[in-house]
């Protein structure tokens, strides 16, 4: 059983596997959807191989575009240098690219991506018997449909379990080509299912959709066989998904272990709807969405500003840590640390520190770094964020 | 005619034609073709510029099914997401309305399955008689009154307020080159 994490540029791949995901997906700078994420070059493709294969781990590359015929030139030739770099497969959603890799026989799997919009057996099958070894089920898979499927086909079954929805079944909307001439299929998707649209007289028409959450049934889920556990957001900060990883790492832990109270899910499910500034629920899995599952117009949003720093380094001696800012902080504020082997604490600010480790009582300025005291060890890459939970007691 | 891959299983043996409605995945000719080895013919996607269908039509290995003329449907959601509307701003729940952004209008249709939003305008592809190897052309009459579609079946779109889609400009997706 794996976790899967998303990474939008080399700098977070350490960052996903260091919070605890066992495998992590990523775009190239062609063929990939996100076409506007910064995305891997062949060598930041070829490091991030490396690094997780150092740690037993692994590494899925997008090649999930459906292609027009303009886009086939060097796709060959991409896929066979993915091969060689040692990807452990790619994630597809065009039938000519699943074909071309069984054509070549290389050797990384080919995972059907969540476009396809798979959700019966039989069309599992059919592309079982083009060789794909893992169905990413489309987003709106019941526990029925997810049974069925496993029951039927036995296939790797990879299922969402957090992050942003789209509102149209993945693959089948183009919203954003008769809006903005922008390719949704191609990975220049517009949003358009976050735009209000307007009826003459009455209360604008919203169809955006809240984000996913599985917390209530992952352990229902380990149970049906699902195979991996895919966190959504290439694009999206590390602070968002070193939290996630986190949250659904422990939840993961503790339901294998037995150890999980009702408390706990509830602090993790607040965790994980504040990092994202967005309300989540488990959709589709055990019901059809209704009035719950979506927003509607006169919804404000505001960013938060909860990710204060990123631990470097840590001198036992001194308890001083030097960290990198992320947000602005103060001397009084009341913060918290978390990490993969740092039990979350939280402390008053007392002592701050610049550079050169004269005393400040702002930190003020983007990535400025700052010396502080702490009250316990923290680990290198912890992260320091505002207090707004209590912690559970 | 159907666009679920799973019935190409179902229906193998079924000794009539069968028509692959690809939507928005049958963009190329090389995954046409692929599609190809498993159905009679199949329907080239609405995504597609004048120039991109051409080079289809003028390639294919079997005739394909042209979408000529009907409302293109943009995006379809298993929600159903005008009752969920409705029950939000407490008014009667609508099947069917018409809304818009800026100038771009659309139809949206609800049923037990979901919501559909298709079009405002018809779309209508004025070269479809001069491409080879059309197996069948695709006019959808959603909404059409009796007298309009008799008016389209004689080729007449005066009254119908039609527009090309994507047909005059392929659609892009990155926003800028990379260094």
């Amino acid at each position: 059983m794996e976790l899967l994490a998303p990474v939008g540029r080399i700098e977070n791949v350490r960052f996903a596997f260091f919070y605890g995901a066992d495998a992590i997906y990523l775009g190239g700078r062609d063929f990939s959807l996100r076409a506007n994420a910064k995305n891997f070059s062949l060598d930041e493709i070829k490091e991030a191989v490396t690094i997780a294969h150092g740690l037993g781990k692994k590494v899925y590359v997008a090649v999930n575009i459906v292609f027009h015929d303009e886009d086939f030139p060097n796709l060959e030739d991409y896929l066979k240098i993915l091969d060689s770099i040692g990807v452990d497969a790619i994630i597809a959603s065009d039938i000519t690219v699943v074909s071309l890799v069984k054509a070549l026989n290389l050797k990384f799997e080919v995972h059907l991506s969540t476009q396809a919009s798979v959700l019966n057996s039989d069309a599992a099958r059919f592309w079982q018997n083009l060789g794909v070894k893992r169905i990413v089920l489309a987003r709106e898979a019941s526990r029925e449909d997810i049974k069925q499927i496993k029951d039927d086909t036995g296939l790797d079954l990879e299922v969402f379990i957090h992050g942003a929805m789209c509102t149209s079944f993945s693959g089948k909307c183009v919203l954003s080509n008769y809006m903005t001439n922008r390719d949704a299929n191609r990975g220049g998707c517009a949003q358009i299912c976050r735009w209000n649209f307007e009826i003459n007289e009455k209360p604008d028409l919203t169809i955006t959709p809240k984000d996913l959450n599985m917390v209530p049934f992952i352990e229902d889920m380990i149970n049906l066989g699902v195979t991996s556990f895919k966190i959504e957001g290439r694009m999206r900060s590390i602070y968002y998904i070193a939290t996630v990883i986190l949250v659904y790492r422990r939840l993961i832990d503790k339901i294998k272990a037995k150890t999980l109270t009702e408390k706990e899910a509830t602090y993790y499910l607040n965790i994980l709807n504040r990092c994202a500034n967005r309300d989540s629920t488990p959709q589709f899995y055990d019901k059809l969405p209704g009035v719950n599952e979506q927003y509607f117009a006169g919804r404000d949003e505001v960013s938060n500003k909860d990710f204060l720093g990123l631990v470097l380094e840590y001198d036992e001696k001194t308890n001083l840590i030097k960290m990198e800012q992320r947000n602005y902080f103060k001397v009084g504020d009341v913060v918290q640390f978390f990490g993969p082997n740092t039990e979350t604490f939280e402390m008053t600010v007392t002592e701050l520190y610049d550079e050169e480790k004269r005393p400040i009582t702002v930190a003020r300025h983007p990535q400025m770094i700052v010396y502080m005291r702490v009250i316990r060890k923290v680990n290198y890459l912890d992260m320091m964020r505002v207090k707004i939970f209590d912690l559970i007691k | 005619m159907f666009d679920d891959l799973g019935l190409i299983l179902v229906l193998k043996d079924l000794n009539v034609p069968k028509i692959l409605m690809l939507t928005h995945l049958g963009n190329s000719l090389r995954g046409i073709t692929k599609y190809l080895e498993y159905v009679d013919t199949v329907m080239i996607s609405t995504d597609l510029a004048y120039e991109e269908i051409a080079y289809i039509l003028n390639n294919t290995p079997k005739p394909l099914v042209l979408f000529t003329f009907g409302l293109v449907p943009l995006m379809y959601s298993r929600r159903t997401l005008l009752t969920n509307y409705a029950l939000n701003a407490k008014t009667p729940i609508p099947k069917k309305i018409t809304s818009h952004i800026n100038e771009k209008y659309f139809h949206i249709v609800e049923n037990d399955y979901g919501t559909v939003f298709y079009t405002g305008k018809y779309f209508l592809n004025k070269e479809a008689d001069k491409y080879p190897n059309v197996y069948a052309e695709y006019y959808n009459p959603l909404f059409l009154s009796d007298e309009e579609i008799k008016m389209v079946i004689d080729n007449n779109y005066t009254n119908i307020d039609t527009f090309s889609f994507l047909l005059d400009k392929k659609t892009m997706y990155k926003l800028k080159e990379e260094d």
